[in-house]
């Protein structure tokens, strides 16, 4: 997502709805069409990602599948239908929610929501962590290329690999002692002050809200 | 090693919570503020832990970590994977909000096992080595371990499932040793300040 566009769905009530959704879908033993209904407006909303989106959702389904076959081999049809309709739905709205978002748009959205500054605070930290440690790790993955270095099952890869590491883990340590110096220079009182501006609350979110709560509990179209 | 939304039952999904919430409520209530960096960074190393990928034979296994991270951290690392998962599972869909207390109780917990190997002293360099390599290997099998006692406790129609994962994870706890015990090799050559336990 560009950095300077707006979600289709705020951050902070995407990260509601899809607690909402998740924790009652969790908790139903019977699965309805209309539980899906919430999920073909994000699929809207989303329409030029959905590709993308349901190949993500096919490789996410690797350990769902593996766990149904085994309950399928066991003749629990009805659990292994149940557990794959559940998962794909709660897995489906996340992707659809947070499609595009990155790890500093959740931290903008845990401070919306109010958390306490120490949460808030440490996701901004840990956003920005990522952000500067990726980068390091696409460097050093092409470092590898450049030099003709393919990972093999040896010795020599895997030192090369946990050299790599232990320069992650020692620039992350120095990385934290400049933070923490630059924390108390800047006489950091345990708030962080951001200034991106904040998204009013659209349309979108509250047909998503509304869709959200019609899909949870107006129950039509029995599946299983 | 995360487990997916919508597998388990209520009644598990809710006892992971709570677990996790007061464990992660005490080490964040704890946490000082000049801890939030170094939290922070190997929150964000966590993370990005499952995109380096290690080949092993036709196909590669992801990094976990959990060892180094809970030996530089100790109980802080409740926090750490706590913001690590909630962003893999809002991000990628690894995990989820559902699974969250779950998969942080499964894959913290143990790190507290790479805190207490790494605060012993061995004297011999093979003593050293077999207790590096622990630091890697003992955390990720205490989690691998945790996954299975999950489903096992889902129902009886999960403990295959259940056996099957564990054994899955059989050659990736000793991939995470390996390469445990060569980075913290490497660290001591290189800063080993790093190292020194306060």
């Amino acid at each position: 997502m560009d950095q300077t566009s707006h979600p289709p769905i705020t951050p902070c009530v995407a990260l509601l709805l899809a607690l909402v959704y998740g924790c009652t879908i969790a908790l139903q033993t019977h699965m309805y069409v209309s539980m899906s209904l919430i999920l073909f407006f994000l699929a809207w909303l989303k329409r030029r990602f959905l590709l993308i989106i349901f190949k993500r959702l096919v490789m996410l389904n690797t350990l769902i599948v593996f766990i149904a076959l085994t309950l399928y081999w066991q003749h629990q049809e009805h659990l292994a239908g149940l557990m794959l309709l559940r998962s794909n739905l709660m897995l489906l709205c996340i992707l659809l929610l947070f499609h595009g978002c990155n790890e500093f748009t959740i931290a903008i959205a845990m401070q919306r929501l109010a958390l306490p500054h120490k949460i808030t605070t440490l996701f901004f930290f840990t956003s920005k962590s990522i952000f500067l440690i990726r980068h390091e790790l696409v460097l050093f993955k092409n470092t590898l290329r450049i030099r003709g270095f393919t990972p093999k099952t040896d010795l020599l890869s895997y030192k090369t690999l946990a050299g790599f590491i232990g320069t992650l883990v020692i620039k992350a340590l120095e990385r934290s002692v400049a933070l923490q110096k630059a924390m108390l220079l800047r006489g950091f009182q345990g708030e962080i002050y951001t200034l991106s501006r904040r998204q009013s609350l659209s349309s979108n979110d509250a047909i998503a809200t509304l869709l959200t709560l019609i899909s949870l509990f107006w129950h039509q179209g029995y599946l299983l | 090693m995360h487990i997916s939304e919508g597998v388990l039952r209520p009644e598990i999904l809710i006892g992971g919570a709570v677990l996790s919430t007061a464990l992660v409520f005490y080490a964040f209530k704890t946490l000082k503020n000049e801890e939030i960096p170094k939290t922070a960074v190997l929150s964000a190393l966590f993370f990005l832990a499952s995109f380096i990928h290690i080949p092993l034979g036709p196909t590669s296994v992801h990094l976990v970590l959990g060892g180094i991270v809970g030996a530089l951290l100790g109980p802080r690392a409740f926090v750490a994977i706590f913001v690590a998962l909630f962003l893999q599972g809002i991000l990628f869909g690894y995990g989820g909000l559902t699974t969250l207390g779950v998969n942080v109780f499964n894959l913290a917990f143990p790190t507290l096992a790479g805190y207490f190997l790494f605060r012993l002293h061995p004297h011999t360099l093979w003593k050293k080595t077999a207790l590096w390599f622990c630091i890697g290997f003992v955390p990720l099998g205490l989690s691998a371990f945790l996954l299975s006692l999950t489903l096992a406790l889902n129902g009886e129609a999960f403990v295959s499932a259940a056996q099957l994962a564990f054994l899955a994870h059989l050659p990736v706890m000793f991939i995470e040793g390996v390469i445990t015990l060569f980075a913290l090799r490497f660290i001591e050559k290189v800063a080993p300040a790093w190292l020194e336990v306060v």
